[in-house]
């Protein structure tokens, strides 16, 4: 899978806005799909750039433990979050399979971009309405405000995440 | 008439194309509805030319925000561009293809044909400078609310081009101006800047900036009559002009502020006095008529023709005859001025700006062309630029990564070699074209610089000679943009305090009377030198020495350089000191240059004799994007700092380390004492050597304190090109920057100022973030 290479050319920057109302009807479309442990996420198609396979990450010093370091794509430099770390999942073990998703996210009203490390990218979905149900409650040490929706396919749970939410709370270290 | 037909076309697909509620697109149709006009007057098709012009008037009103019904004065358009078209087309005639009722509210002379075009023109400029008169009667009662509705009534990105080209053309103006102060009589000089204020007062006044189209309307009037030869641009009328530029240039940045913040607009100028200014000084010296216009016509060579008219079109002719390519052009344009000149010969300025407009942009495209040394150039978006050049050195990475793999550098055939020879000579090229794709040359700062010098002298009263050279020298665009600052101050000073305070005190010294400063750029070396000089009285040694030792900064038996006196003068405050200037002549802002040329990681250097004069050299780096760096490895991580603020590396004794209340650690190197620190402890890196008599202490310098860190070793020397790590990762502390090192990798520049701060402020604040 660390060689697939999608490259999102066509990233139109008018279709940045995300799903701060909850109306699970507007979620439905095509999600990238991808496994953090055990559990299958998507983030929506239009928000990845592109998927990298692994490749060196400088540390930065003094950044929170789940800034894995900057990366550099094509002369310039972005940031890897590790995904796992981010969810207090315990730090990932780099396999073959694990990536990092360019992702293009809108911080301070500023695009930018930004990597995420996940366990391994599955596939890209096309998710109806009607597979997508409202975040349920849960208790409240989870961060519910990250997920936009849970989409059940089959028998298969994937959690669809707000990623300008997720990278929003992180990134902004002064 | 294809052509026309072409534009027809093309304005038909914008309308059915355009969203109607956008100003831009609106602006768009309405700069095409002009251009059809200006082609039907060229086609002496006058239907269409009136046609068209009123079209454009009721767009405008739509703009403008005047037009009560907007979505049927979009179908008045529609069915206009589709008359237009069966007209054009199928060579219809009026009555057949038939135009709404409501456009006729803005033919005021209906549409028989007796009319010629040029009174239609002049009744549009006249509405058009009504209008302008109109907002500048509205604009002396402005309230904030009209002055919100000013920024927001146009098109941003409209606004935003209007800002950099009218800089473009006040700068223009500014250079110009001080050629017509050397020479008065210099009419190209009158007509660019007349041309740059006519330009900013035409599309102020689109873009509803009434302040800057009436001062651009008053500066033009009074330019005007200067071209006229009613008036000589000395004394009074061309401080007026230049005192309009720089009003100008201000209401220009309220603009960009107003834009940027998205608050009201709100000029704080004393316009109307200016105004007032500008209208006096216009009506100030009379020469005599008859000179100038004898003296425009020897010029040319189609006297008949041009004696009759007035100097505007003179200078427009003479601008026209100097293009042998497009005759055909010119000859029509010549009976077009001849015929202007017989029917309109009384008529006002307004009238002719209006066909002068579009006479004018296309003199000056020719004024380009026949000279023949202005260089074509592309306006690009600088971010467009910089992933350019970005893209450009990753190619270079990648390219070394491939020739230089020992897979093929082992089996490569000589036909493979020859190959990759062959790309890394183009890589080569490449790069050093990326590279050269952000030079600029020098030369707007030196010119506003001798703006800058001729204010400074007539101020202050001395009798000063402002020479420049190396204008061409190029820099780093980014480098050009911030010398400014600090060569303000230098010439400042040489000026204020360097030349002495009368030319009478020069005489007695044997000096001419005239002080001189220079300014010159030239290339040293890998470095560029900016020096600028002068002959004045020289920095005294003995006043500030006396002064450090005073203020305490040295101590009074202490021992100084020339060199290490003159750099007392940077001390941050040492400059206000009122006693030093006033013995010694210099200092003020100094520590201004000095910090400003640190930060584009130059050097100041003075040389100076006392009576003779003095020299402050900057010395600038080609690019600020290219540093030269060493590469420390601290446990697996690896670092670079920039070799500038590298003193020297040692391998310490255990002796020399001493700690002081046990945590903080201290090195003593040839009796001087320095705080050591960790970088691996600053950085939390846990696999670094822990005992100091087997790693290297690097000894850094800033802002004059010595410290030393501690890593495990040089890797290396590079140069590097440096990148910033991104907003996201906010303001790192110890780290200023990021570099894309030989292997792709990206490799984190120490910030030598931000470590000891760090190191300083102690780990705890560190580890909060």
């Amino acid at each position: 899978m660390a060689e697939t290479m999608i490259e999102q050319n066509e990233i139109s920057t008018a279709v940045m806005e995300s799903g701060e109302d909850k109306d699970v009807s507007k979620l439905a479309g095509k999600y990238l799909t991808f496994v953090l442990g055990n559990e299958g996420y998507g983030i929506e198609i239009l928000k990845v750039r592109e998927i990298i396979g692994l490749m060196d990450i400088t540390k930065v010093p003094n950044m929170p433990h789940y800034v894995r370091g900057v990366i550099n794509l094509r002369g310039k430099i972005h940031p890897v979050v590790d995904l796992h770390s981010k969810f207090g999942m315990g730090i990932t073990e780099d396999t073959n399979e694990t990536c990092i998703i360019v992702v293009d996210v809108t911080q301070n009203g500023k695009p930018m971009m930004v990597g995420i490390l996940v366990d391994s990218v599955s596939e890209v979905l096309d998710i109806s309405a009607s597979e997508i149900e409202e975040t349920p409650q849960f208790n409240i040490s989870l961060d519910s405000h990250y997920i936009m929706g849970i989409a059940k396919i089959k028998d298969e749970i994937k959690i669809l995440l707000d990623i300008d939410q997720v990278l929003a709370d992180g990134m902004n270290l002064t | 008439m294809s052509e026309f037909i072409q534009k027809i076309e093309e304005l038909s697909v914008t309308f059915v194309m355009a969203d109607l509620t956008d100003l831009q697109a609106l602006a768009d149709l309405y700069k095409r509805f002009e251009e059809i006009a200006n082609l039907a007057k060229t086609e002496q098709n006058q239907t269409l030319a009136k046609i068209a012009i009123a079209a454009s008037k009721l767009i405008e009103k739509i703009i403008l925000d005047e037009v009560e019904d907007k979505n049927r004065a979009i179908e008045v358009i529609s069915q206009t561009i589709s008359s237009m078209q069966s007209i054009a087309v199928h060579n219809r005639n009026i009555n057949e293809a038939g135009i709404p009722n409501e456009l006729n509210e803005f033919i005021p002379d209906g549409l028989d044909m007796g009319n010629e075009i040029t009174e239609k023109a002049e009744e549009k400029e006249q509405e058009t400078s009504e209008i302008i008169k109109e907002q500048a009667s509205k604009s002396d009662d402005s309230t904030d609310v009209a002055s919100e509705q000013s920024v927001l009534i146009g098109d941003e990105s409209l606004i935003a081009d209007f800002i950099v080209e009218a800089r473009e053309h006040l700068h223009e103006a500014d250079v110009q101006l001080l050629n017509i102060e050397s020479d008065p009589k210099n009419n190209d000089a009158l007509n660019a800047v007349y041309r740059s204020f006519h330009t900013i007062k035409g599309v102020a006044g689109f873009l509803n900036l009434k302040d800057i189209a009436t001062l651009a309307h008053a500066t033009e009037d009074l330019l005007d009559r200067a071209r006229k030869g009613e008036l000589l641009l000395v004394g009074t009328p061309i401080d007026v002009t230049f005192n309009a530029v720089d009003t100008m240039k201000q209401m220009i940045s309220d603009v960009e502020t107003a834009l940027s913040t998205k608050k009201a607009l709100v000029h704080n100028l004393p316009l109307s006095e200016l105004l007032s200014a500008i209208k006096s000084a216009s009506l100030g010296e009379i020469i005599s008529e008859n000179d100038t216009s004898k003296e425009q016509a020897t010029s040319i060579p189609s006297t008949e023709v041009v004696q009759e008219s007035d100097q505007e079109q003179t200078s427009e002719m003479d601008n026209l005859v100097s293009s042998p390519d497009e005759t055909k052009e010119i000859e029509t344009n010549i009976i077009k001025i001849d015929q202007e000149i017989k029917e309109d010969h009384g008529i006002k300025e307004a009238t002719q700006l209006s066909d002068q407009k579009d006479f004018q942009e296309r003199s000056q495209a020719r004024l380009v062309s026949s000279q023949g040394v202005v260089k074509e150039t592309i306006k690009i978006e600088a971010e467009r630029l910089d992933r350019l050049v970005d893209m450009i050195g990753e190619l270079v990475i990648a390219e070394s990564m491939v020739t230089q793999d020992t897979e093929i550098m082992n089996k490569a055939s000589a036909r493979v070699s020859r190959n990759l020879a062959h790309l890394n000579k183009i890589t080569r090229e490449l790069q050093e074209i990326g590279m050269s794709l952000r030079m600029m040359p020098v030369r707007p700062v030196f010119e506003r610089m001798a703006r800058l010098a001729r204010d400074l002298a007539k101020k202050s009263g001395k009798k000063i000679e402002f020479t420049m050279s190396g204008e061409d020298t190029e820099l780093d665009k980014s480098v050009v943009e911030k010398i400014s600052d600090p060569l303000t101050h230098m010439i400042r000073n040489a000026i204020d305090h360097g030349i002495e305070s009368s030319p009478s005190e020069r005489v007695k010294l044997g000096k001419s009377e005239i002080g001189h400063i220079s300014l010159k750029a030239f290339h040293k070396g890998g470095d560029i030198i900016i020096e600028v000089s002068d002959d004045g009285k020289g920095l005294d040694k003995d006043a500030i020495l006396a002064k450090a030792k005073e203020r305490g900064i040295i101590r009074e038996d202490q021992v100084l350089s020339e060199q290490e006196i003159y750099n007392l003068i940077f001390m941050p405050g040492f400059s206000t000191a009122k006693v030093v200037t006033d013995v010694s002549g210099r200092g003020v802002g100094m520590d201004v240059v000095n910090r400003n040329v640190q930060a584009l990681r130059g050097q100041v250097e003075i040389h100076s004799v006392v009576g003779k004069g003095a020299t402050f050299m900057l010395r600038l780096p080609l690019t600020l994007a290219i540093m030269d760096g060493i590469i420390v490895q601290v446990g697996s991580e690896q670092y670079i700092i920039p070799t500038l603020s590298v003193v020297e590396s040692i391998r310490p004794k255990s002796e020399e380390i001493s700690t002081v209340m046990g945590n903080s650690e201290m090195l003593c190197i040839r009796g001087k004492l320095l705080p050591m620190f960790r970088i691996s402890n600053l950085f939390q890196l846990h696999d670094a050597i822990k005992d100091p008599t087997e790693a290297l202490i690097v000894v850094v310098e800033d802002e004059g304190k010595q410290v030393g860190f501690m890593v495990d070793s040089l890797v290396g020397h590079q140069q590097i090109v440096i990148k910033s790590l991104g907003e996201s990762m906010g303001d790192l502390k110890g780290i200023s920057g990021g570099a894309i090192m030989a292997d792709g990798r990206v490799g984190l520049i120490l910030d030598v100022a931000g470590i000891v701060k760090l190191a300083i402020t102690g780990m705890n604040s560190s580890l909060a973030a």
